[in-house]
Protein backbone atom coordinates (compact mmCIF):
# COMPACT_ATOMS: atom_id res chain seq x y z
CA UNK A 1 0.00 0.00 0.00
CA UNK A 2 1.06 3.32 -0.53
CA UNK A 3 2.29 5.53 2.28
CA UNK A 4 0.29 8.48 3.21
CA UNK A 5 1.69 9.41 6.30
CA UNK A 6 1.40 13.06 5.26
CA UNK A 7 -2.24 12.87 5.79
CA UNK A 8 -3.56 12.10 8.87
CA UNK A 9 -2.60 13.54 11.83
CA UNK A 10 -3.00 13.41 15.38
CA UNK A 11 -6.38 13.63 17.21
CA UNK A 12 -7.11 17.63 16.67
CA UNK A 13 -9.29 19.17 19.23
CA UNK A 14 -13.05 18.75 18.50
CA UNK A 15 -13.77 22.49 19.21
CA UNK A 16 -13.97 24.06 15.98
CA UNK A 17 -14.25 21.15 14.08
CA UNK A 18 -16.71 21.97 12.25
CA UNK A 19 -16.75 26.07 12.36
CA UNK A 20 -14.74 28.15 10.69
CA UNK A 21 -14.66 26.65 7.15
CA UNK A 22 -15.64 30.14 5.98
CA UNK A 23 -12.86 31.66 7.55
CA UNK A 24 -10.63 29.06 5.98
CA UNK A 25 -12.31 29.57 3.00
CA UNK A 26 -10.16 33.06 2.28
CA UNK A 27 -7.12 31.80 3.86
CA UNK A 28 -4.32 33.18 1.06
CA UNK A 29 -2.28 29.41 1.32
CA UNK A 30 -5.85 27.83 0.68
CA UNK A 31 -6.55 29.99 -1.94
CA UNK A 32 -3.46 29.71 -3.37
CA UNK A 33 -4.25 25.58 -3.09
CA UNK A 34 -7.07 25.98 -5.06
CA UNK A 35 -5.62 28.36 -7.91
CA UNK A 36 -2.56 26.31 -8.50
CA UNK A 37 -3.56 22.81 -7.67
CA UNK A 38 -7.16 22.31 -8.58
CA UNK A 39 -6.69 21.29 -12.34
CA UNK A 40 -3.70 18.81 -11.21
CA UNK A 41 -6.11 16.75 -7.93
CA UNK A 42 -8.83 16.78 -10.18
CA UNK A 43 -6.75 15.68 -13.04
CA UNK A 44 -4.96 12.93 -10.74
CA UNK A 45 -8.45 11.91 -9.43
CA UNK A 46 -9.61 11.19 -12.81
CA UNK A 47 -6.25 8.97 -13.49
CA UNK A 48 -6.80 7.37 -10.00
CA UNK A 49 -9.61 6.07 -11.68
CA UNK A 50 -12.53 8.09 -11.11
CA UNK A 51 -15.11 9.26 -13.86
CA UNK A 52 -15.41 12.99 -14.54
CA UNK A 53 -18.46 13.61 -12.69
CA UNK A 54 -17.36 11.48 -9.92
CA UNK A 55 -13.85 13.61 -10.00
CA UNK A 56 -15.90 16.67 -9.57
CA UNK A 57 -17.44 15.98 -6.61
CA UNK A 58 -14.35 14.11 -4.87
CA UNK A 59 -12.13 17.02 -6.04
CA UNK A 60 -14.48 18.99 -3.42
CA UNK A 61 -13.94 16.47 -0.87
CA UNK A 62 -10.29 16.47 -1.36
CA UNK A 63 -10.02 20.22 -0.71
CA UNK A 64 -12.56 20.34 1.90
CA UNK A 65 -10.12 17.45 3.73
CA UNK A 66 -6.87 19.87 3.06
CA UNK A 67 -9.35 22.94 4.05
CA UNK A 68 -9.42 21.09 7.30
CA UNK A 69 -6.33 20.10 7.78
CA UNK A 70 -4.79 22.98 6.59
CA UNK A 71 -2.39 23.40 9.95
CA UNK A 72 -1.07 20.23 9.23
CA UNK A 73 -0.28 20.82 5.86
CA UNK A 74 3.80 21.08 5.75
CA UNK A 75 4.82 24.14 3.56
CA UNK A 76 5.86 23.12 -0.08
CA UNK A 77 4.06 19.83 0.80
CA UNK A 78 0.11 20.94 -0.66
CA UNK A 79 0.78 19.13 -3.69
CA UNK A 80 2.18 15.97 -1.94
CA UNK A 81 -1.13 16.57 0.58
CA UNK A 82 -3.67 17.10 -2.36
CA UNK A 83 -1.73 13.84 -4.29
CA UNK A 84 -2.10 11.66 -1.68
CA UNK A 85 -5.79 13.18 -0.10
CA UNK A 86 -7.00 12.05 -4.04
CA UNK A 87 -5.67 8.59 -3.62
CA UNK A 88 -7.53 8.51 -0.41
CA UNK A 89 -10.08 9.37 -1.75
CA UNK A 90 -10.61 7.65 -4.71
CA UNK A 91 -9.53 4.22 -3.24
CA UNK A 92 -12.48 4.90 -0.83
CA UNK A 93 -14.89 5.28 -4.00
CA UNK A 94 -12.93 2.43 -5.95
CA UNK A 95 -13.75 0.26 -2.67
CA UNK A 96 -17.33 1.20 -1.97
CA UNK A 97 -18.84 1.45 -5.10
CA UNK A 98 -16.50 0.67 -8.22
CA UNK A 99 -15.79 -2.50 -8.31
CA UNK A 100 -18.83 -3.63 -10.54
CA UNK A 101 -17.54 -0.98 -12.85
CA UNK A 102 -14.47 -1.87 -12.56
CA UNK A 103 -15.55 -5.26 -13.82
CA UNK A 104 -17.22 -3.85 -16.14
CA UNK A 105 -15.25 -1.66 -17.76
CA UNK A 106 -12.14 -4.34 -18.03
CA UNK A 107 -15.22 -6.01 -19.80
CA UNK A 108 -15.48 -2.86 -21.90
CA UNK A 109 -11.75 -3.16 -23.06
CA UNK A 110 -11.60 -6.84 -23.91
CA UNK A 111 -14.17 -5.62 -26.04
CA UNK A 112 -12.87 -2.53 -27.50
CA UNK A 113 -11.69 -4.41 -30.68
CA UNK A 114 -15.00 -5.06 -32.28
CA UNK A 115 -15.34 -1.27 -32.54
CA UNK A 116 -12.06 0.21 -32.18
CA UNK A 117 -10.38 1.73 -35.81
CA UNK A 118 -7.59 -0.24 -36.66
CA UNK A 119 -4.20 0.39 -34.62
CA UNK A 120 -2.34 2.23 -37.31
CA UNK A 121 -4.95 5.02 -37.67
CA UNK A 122 -4.83 8.15 -35.89
CA UNK A 123 -6.94 7.88 -32.60
CA UNK A 124 -8.79 10.95 -31.93
CA UNK A 125 -8.12 12.40 -28.93
CA UNK A 126 -10.84 11.75 -27.13
CA UNK A 127 -10.85 7.97 -28.14
CA UNK A 128 -7.15 8.10 -27.13
CA UNK A 129 -8.18 8.87 -23.74
CA UNK A 130 -10.15 6.71 -23.08
CA UNK A 131 -7.98 3.99 -23.79
CA UNK A 132 -5.66 5.56 -21.66
CA UNK A 133 -8.42 5.41 -19.11
CA UNK A 134 -9.23 1.63 -19.47
CA UNK A 135 -5.17 0.78 -19.21
CA UNK A 136 -4.82 2.90 -16.43
CA UNK A 137 -7.65 0.52 -14.67
CA UNK A 138 -5.25 -2.70 -15.68
CA UNK A 139 -2.90 -1.31 -12.72
CA UNK A 140 -3.01 -1.84 -9.11
CA UNK A 141 -3.63 1.62 -7.19
CA UNK A 142 0.01 1.54 -5.99
CA UNK A 143 1.26 1.35 -9.20
CA UNK A 144 -0.99 3.29 -10.66
CA UNK A 145 -0.23 6.41 -8.92
CA UNK A 146 3.72 5.89 -9.72
CA UNK A 147 2.62 5.84 -12.89
CA UNK A 148 0.89 8.83 -13.57
CA UNK A 149 2.96 11.03 -11.68
CA UNK A 150 6.09 9.76 -13.92
CA UNK A 151 4.40 8.98 -16.94
CA UNK A 152 1.47 12.21 -17.07
CA UNK A 153 2.84 14.44 -14.56
CA UNK A 154 6.11 13.82 -15.58
CA UNK A 155 7.94 14.12 -11.65
CA UNK A 156 10.76 12.96 -11.53
CA UNK A 157 11.22 9.31 -9.04
CA UNK A 158 12.95 11.41 -6.47
CA UNK A 159 9.84 13.88 -6.53
CA UNK A 160 7.71 11.20 -6.84
CA UNK A 161 9.31 9.66 -3.41
CA UNK A 162 9.35 12.60 -1.85
CA UNK A 163 5.28 13.07 -2.76
CA UNK A 164 4.30 9.36 -1.88
CA UNK A 165 6.88 9.43 1.29
CA UNK A 166 8.21 5.90 0.01
CA UNK A 167 11.83 4.96 -0.81
CA UNK A 168 13.13 6.15 -4.25
CA UNK A 169 14.15 2.44 -4.87
CA UNK A 170 10.52 1.40 -4.55
CA UNK A 171 9.41 4.10 -6.80
CA UNK A 172 11.80 2.67 -9.37
CA UNK A 173 10.16 -0.72 -8.85
CA UNK A 174 6.78 -0.13 -9.14
CA UNK A 175 7.40 2.61 -12.03
CA UNK A 176 9.02 -0.59 -13.44
CA UNK A 177 6.06 -2.66 -12.72
CA UNK A 178 3.82 -0.20 -13.98
CA UNK A 179 5.23 0.40 -17.38
CA UNK A 180 5.62 -3.63 -18.09
CA UNK A 181 2.05 -4.19 -16.82
CA UNK A 182 1.02 -0.82 -18.96
CA UNK A 183 2.84 -2.20 -21.80
CA UNK A 184 1.08 -5.48 -21.56
CA UNK A 185 -1.82 -4.45 -21.44
CA UNK A 186 -1.26 -2.06 -24.41
CA UNK A 187 0.37 -4.86 -26.56
CA UNK A 188 -2.90 -7.50 -25.76
CA UNK A 189 -5.11 -4.25 -27.12
CA UNK A 190 -3.42 -3.89 -30.32
CA UNK A 191 -3.47 -7.73 -31.00
CA UNK A 192 -7.13 -7.83 -30.28
CA UNK A 193 -7.20 -4.73 -32.70
CA UNK A 194 -5.31 -6.37 -35.64
CA UNK A 195 -7.07 -9.36 -35.31
CA UNK A 196 -10.05 -7.49 -35.37
CA UNK A 197 -8.80 -5.87 -38.39
CA UNK A 198 -8.22 -9.01 -40.71
CA UNK A 199 -4.71 -9.21 -39.22
CA UNK A 200 -3.65 -5.89 -40.49
CA UNK A 201 -1.88 -3.33 -38.41
CA UNK B 1 20.78 6.69 -11.55
CA UNK B 2 19.25 8.64 -13.92
CA UNK B 3 15.14 8.04 -14.28
CA UNK B 4 14.08 5.41 -17.31
CA UNK B 5 13.20 7.63 -20.45
CA UNK B 6 9.15 8.30 -20.64
CA UNK B 7 6.87 6.66 -22.47
CA UNK B 8 5.90 9.40 -24.80
CA UNK B 9 9.31 9.53 -25.89
CA UNK B 10 9.22 5.71 -27.10
CA UNK B 11 8.94 4.33 -30.07
CA UNK B 12 5.44 3.26 -30.15
CA UNK B 13 3.16 5.54 -31.75
CA UNK B 14 0.53 4.14 -30.20
CA UNK B 15 1.46 4.27 -27.23
CA UNK B 16 2.52 7.98 -27.62
CA UNK B 17 -0.64 9.03 -28.80
CA UNK B 18 -1.96 7.48 -25.77
CA UNK B 19 0.01 9.13 -23.44
CA UNK B 20 -0.06 12.74 -24.87
CA UNK B 21 -4.36 12.51 -24.95
CA UNK B 22 -3.61 12.73 -21.04
CA UNK B 23 -3.13 16.23 -21.38
CA UNK B 24 -6.20 17.34 -23.29
CA UNK B 25 -7.88 16.10 -19.95
CA UNK B 26 -8.84 19.03 -17.33
CA UNK B 27 -11.63 19.68 -15.05
CA UNK B 28 -14.73 21.88 -16.51
CA UNK B 29 -14.29 25.78 -15.83
CA UNK B 30 -17.11 25.39 -13.06
CA UNK B 31 -15.02 23.13 -10.85
CA UNK B 32 -13.07 25.70 -9.81
CA UNK B 33 -15.95 27.46 -8.56
CA UNK B 34 -17.61 24.88 -6.68
CA UNK B 35 -14.88 23.80 -4.96
CA UNK B 36 -14.21 27.55 -3.93
CA UNK B 37 -18.08 27.76 -3.03
CA UNK B 38 -18.09 24.09 -0.72
CA UNK B 39 -15.00 25.56 1.09
CA UNK B 40 -16.82 28.63 1.59
CA UNK B 41 -20.12 26.98 2.35
CA UNK B 42 -21.87 28.40 -0.36
CA UNK B 43 -23.38 26.79 -2.73
CA UNK B 44 -22.20 23.60 -1.60
CA UNK B 45 -23.47 22.57 1.71
CA UNK B 46 -23.48 19.06 3.67
CA UNK B 47 -23.57 17.64 7.00
CA UNK B 48 -21.48 14.23 6.10
CA UNK B 49 -22.86 10.97 5.01
CA UNK B 50 -26.79 10.60 6.36
CA UNK B 51 -28.13 13.74 6.04
CA UNK B 52 -27.10 14.44 2.27
CA UNK B 53 -28.17 10.78 2.14
CA UNK B 54 -31.65 11.98 3.76
CA UNK B 55 -31.79 14.86 1.55
CA UNK B 56 -30.91 12.99 -1.85
CA UNK B 57 -33.23 10.13 -0.31
CA UNK B 58 -36.26 12.77 -0.59
CA UNK B 59 -39.84 12.95 1.40
CA UNK B 60 -41.00 9.80 1.04
CA UNK B 61 -39.98 8.31 3.94
CA UNK B 62 -40.48 9.91 7.33
CA UNK B 63 -36.92 9.25 8.56
CA UNK B 64 -36.19 11.25 5.25
CA UNK B 65 -37.72 13.91 6.55
CA UNK B 66 -36.10 13.41 9.78
CA UNK B 67 -32.68 13.21 8.63
CA UNK B 68 -33.26 16.24 6.43
CA UNK B 69 -34.57 18.46 9.45
CA UNK B 70 -31.36 17.55 11.02
CA UNK B 71 -29.66 18.89 7.48
CA UNK B 72 -31.57 22.01 7.53
CA UNK B 73 -30.99 23.02 11.34
CA UNK B 74 -27.08 22.15 10.80
CA UNK B 75 -26.86 24.23 7.97
CA UNK B 76 -29.30 26.94 9.41
CA UNK B 77 -26.97 27.10 11.92
CA UNK B 78 -23.72 26.55 10.43
CA UNK B 79 -24.03 28.25 7.29
CA UNK B 80 -20.95 26.11 6.47
CA UNK B 81 -20.24 23.58 5.45
CA UNK B 82 -19.76 21.45 8.16
CA UNK B 83 -18.72 18.25 6.21
CA UNK B 84 -15.34 19.45 6.65
CA UNK B 85 -13.39 16.91 5.38
CA UNK B 86 -15.64 14.47 5.32
CA UNK B 87 -18.30 16.41 3.29
CA UNK B 88 -20.03 15.39 1.09
CA UNK B 89 -20.71 17.96 -1.26
CA UNK B 90 -22.90 19.04 -4.14
CA UNK B 91 -23.35 17.34 -6.99
CA UNK B 92 -22.10 19.57 -9.91
CA UNK B 93 -24.72 18.31 -12.31
CA UNK B 94 -26.80 21.43 -12.78
CA UNK B 95 -30.49 19.88 -13.37
CA UNK B 96 -31.43 19.85 -10.17
CA UNK B 97 -33.75 21.92 -8.24
CA UNK B 98 -32.43 23.70 -5.68
CA UNK B 99 -33.90 25.04 -2.36
CA UNK B 100 -32.98 27.53 0.13
CA UNK B 101 -32.74 27.72 3.65
CA UNK B 102 -33.56 31.08 3.69
CA UNK B 103 -33.65 32.91 6.82
CA UNK B 104 -33.79 32.52 10.19
CA UNK B 105 -37.69 32.86 10.15
CA UNK B 106 -37.54 29.33 8.13
CA UNK B 107 -38.30 26.73 10.69
CA UNK B 108 -36.18 23.43 10.52
CA UNK B 109 -39.31 21.76 9.42
CA UNK B 110 -40.77 24.17 7.01
CA UNK B 111 -37.51 24.28 5.37
CA UNK B 112 -37.08 20.12 5.36
CA UNK B 113 -40.44 19.42 3.70
CA UNK B 114 -39.44 21.78 0.86
CA UNK B 115 -36.08 20.64 0.39
CA UNK B 116 -36.93 16.95 0.37
CA UNK B 117 -39.68 17.57 -1.71
CA UNK B 118 -37.84 19.43 -4.01
CA UNK B 119 -35.08 17.08 -4.71
CA UNK B 120 -34.93 14.61 -6.87
CA UNK B 121 -33.19 10.74 -6.71
CA UNK B 122 -29.84 10.33 -5.93
CA UNK B 123 -27.76 9.73 -9.33
CA UNK B 124 -25.75 6.33 -9.69
CA UNK B 125 -22.81 8.20 -9.70
CA UNK B 126 -22.97 9.15 -5.55
CA UNK B 127 -20.23 9.11 -3.63
CA UNK B 128 -19.08 7.37 -1.03
CA UNK B 129 -22.04 7.97 1.10
CA UNK B 130 -23.88 10.80 0.73
CA UNK B 131 -24.33 14.20 -1.50
CA UNK B 132 -26.08 17.17 -0.55
CA UNK B 133 -27.62 19.33 -2.87
CA UNK B 134 -26.65 22.73 -3.85
CA UNK B 135 -28.03 25.46 -1.51
CA UNK B 136 -28.66 28.53 -2.71
CA UNK B 137 -27.36 31.53 -1.21
CA UNK B 138 -26.10 32.28 2.36
CA UNK B 139 -27.59 31.00 5.23
CA UNK B 140 -28.41 33.36 8.34
CA UNK B 141 -30.82 31.50 10.83
CA UNK B 142 -29.94 30.01 13.72
CA UNK B 143 -32.17 28.29 15.47
CA UNK B 144 -32.72 27.94 19.02
CA UNK B 145 -32.69 24.21 19.55
CA UNK B 146 -29.84 23.82 16.68
CA UNK B 147 -27.17 24.15 19.17
CA UNK B 148 -27.32 21.02 20.58
CA UNK B 149 -27.05 19.18 17.23
CA UNK B 150 -24.25 21.61 15.83
CA UNK B 151 -22.15 20.18 19.28
CA UNK B 152 -22.93 16.77 17.90
CA UNK B 153 -22.32 17.20 14.07
CA UNK B 154 -18.46 18.22 15.46
CA UNK B 155 -17.48 15.02 16.33
CA UNK B 156 -18.85 12.93 13.80
CA UNK B 157 -17.80 15.76 10.89
CA UNK B 158 -14.28 15.31 12.51
CA UNK B 159 -15.22 11.13 12.44
CA UNK B 160 -16.00 11.71 8.40
CA UNK B 161 -12.59 13.81 8.00
CA UNK B 162 -10.79 11.12 9.46
CA UNK B 163 -12.62 8.44 7.39
CA UNK B 164 -11.78 9.91 4.28
CA UNK B 165 -8.14 11.22 4.96
CA UNK B 166 -8.00 7.13 5.90
CA UNK B 167 -7.03 7.44 9.62
CA UNK B 168 -9.55 4.38 10.49
CA UNK B 169 -8.57 4.50 14.16
CA UNK B 170 -8.81 7.99 14.77
CA UNK B 171 -12.13 8.02 12.67
CA UNK B 172 -13.11 5.47 15.44
CA UNK B 173 -11.73 7.25 18.45
CA UNK B 174 -13.60 10.17 17.15
CA UNK B 175 -16.59 7.60 17.06
CA UNK B 176 -16.35 6.65 20.63
CA UNK B 177 -16.33 10.36 21.87
CA UNK B 178 -19.23 11.01 19.72
CA UNK B 179 -21.01 8.00 21.47
CA UNK B 180 -20.02 8.92 24.71
CA UNK B 181 -20.82 12.91 24.83
CA UNK B 182 -24.04 12.23 23.10
CA UNK B 183 -25.43 8.68 23.92
CA UNK B 184 -28.79 9.18 22.91
CA UNK B 185 -27.96 11.48 20.18
CA UNK B 186 -29.62 12.72 17.40
CA UNK B 187 -27.22 11.80 14.87
CA UNK B 188 -26.58 8.15 15.93
CA UNK B 189 -27.67 6.52 13.09
CA UNK B 190 -25.64 8.41 11.02
CA UNK B 191 -22.51 7.99 13.53
CA UNK B 192 -23.51 3.77 13.39
CA UNK B 193 -23.64 4.05 9.95
CA UNK B 194 -19.95 5.36 9.60
CA UNK B 195 -19.04 3.27 12.30
CA UNK B 196 -20.20 -0.09 9.84
CA UNK B 197 -18.20 2.22 6.74
CA UNK B 198 -15.03 2.09 8.92
CA UNK B 199 -15.03 -1.73 9.86
CA UNK B 200 -16.01 -2.07 5.73
CA UNK B 201 -12.87 -0.20 5.02
CA UNK B 202 -10.99 -2.54 7.17
CA UNK B 203 -12.60 -5.63 5.44
CA UNK B 204 -13.91 -6.77 9.21
CA UNK B 205 -16.63 -8.42 7.83
CA UNK B 206 -17.42 -9.83 11.40
CA UNK B 207 -18.29 -6.38 12.53
CA UNK B 208 -20.02 -5.15 9.63
CA UNK B 209 -23.03 -8.23 9.92
CA UNK B 210 -22.93 -6.87 13.89
CA UNK B 211 -23.10 -3.26 13.40
CA UNK B 212 -25.36 -3.26 9.93
CA UNK B 213 -27.67 -5.59 11.80
CA UNK B 214 -28.15 -2.95 14.79
CA UNK B 215 -28.36 -0.56 12.21
CA UNK B 216 -31.18 -1.81 10.67
CA UNK B 217 -33.12 -2.92 13.51
CA UNK B 218 -33.26 0.23 14.90
CA UNK B 219 -34.10 2.17 12.19
CA UNK B 220 -34.97 0.11 9.20
CA UNK B 221 -36.72 3.23 7.53
CA UNK B 222 -33.67 5.51 7.50
CA UNK B 223 -32.24 6.60 4.22
CA UNK B 224 -29.27 4.64 4.53
CA UNK B 225 -30.64 1.54 5.23
CA UNK B 226 -30.55 0.65 2.07
CA UNK B 227 -26.90 1.00 2.11
CA UNK B 228 -26.81 -0.87 5.20
CA UNK B 229 -28.22 -3.68 3.60
CA UNK B 230 -26.13 -3.64 0.87
CA UNK B 231 -23.19 -3.59 3.09
CA UNK B 232 -23.74 -6.37 5.03
CA UNK B 233 -24.92 -8.38 2.22
CA UNK B 234 -21.35 -7.61 0.42
CA UNK B 235 -19.86 -8.72 4.36
CA UNK B 236 -22.17 -11.82 4.79
CA UNK B 237 -20.40 -12.71 1.18
CA UNK B 238 -17.22 -11.92 2.44
CA UNK B 239 -17.59 -13.12 6.65
CA UNK B 240 -16.51 -17.03 5.89
CA UNK B 241 -13.48 -16.63 4.76
CA UNK B 242 -12.12 -13.29 6.54
CA UNK B 243 -13.50 -12.71 9.41
CA UNK B 244 -13.90 -15.63 11.62
CA UNK B 245 -10.55 -17.64 11.82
Amino acid sequence: MLSVEGVPGPLAPLEGSTGGLREQADDPRLVAMVRDHLDFTWRSLRRLGLPADAADDAVQRVFLVASARLADIDPGRERAFLFNTALRVASSEKRSFARRREVRNRDALERAPDTAPAADEQLDRHRARQVLEELLRQLEIDLRAVFVLYELEELSTAEIAATLEIPPGTVSSRLRRAREQFQAATRRLQARRRRGNGGMR
Amino acid sequence: MSDPPRLREGSDPFVREVIASAHDDAPAAHVAGRVRRALSGGAAVSVGATTGTALAAGAAKSAAVVAVVKWAVAVAVAGVAVGGAGAYVARPTPTTTTTRATSASATPTSTATSTATATPAPSATATATAIARPVAGPVTAVGPSASGLMSELAPLDAAHAAFDSGDMDRALALLNRHDLEFPRGQLAPEALALRARIYEQRRDSRRVLELTARFLGRYPDHPQAPRMRAMAQAAAGGAGDRSNP
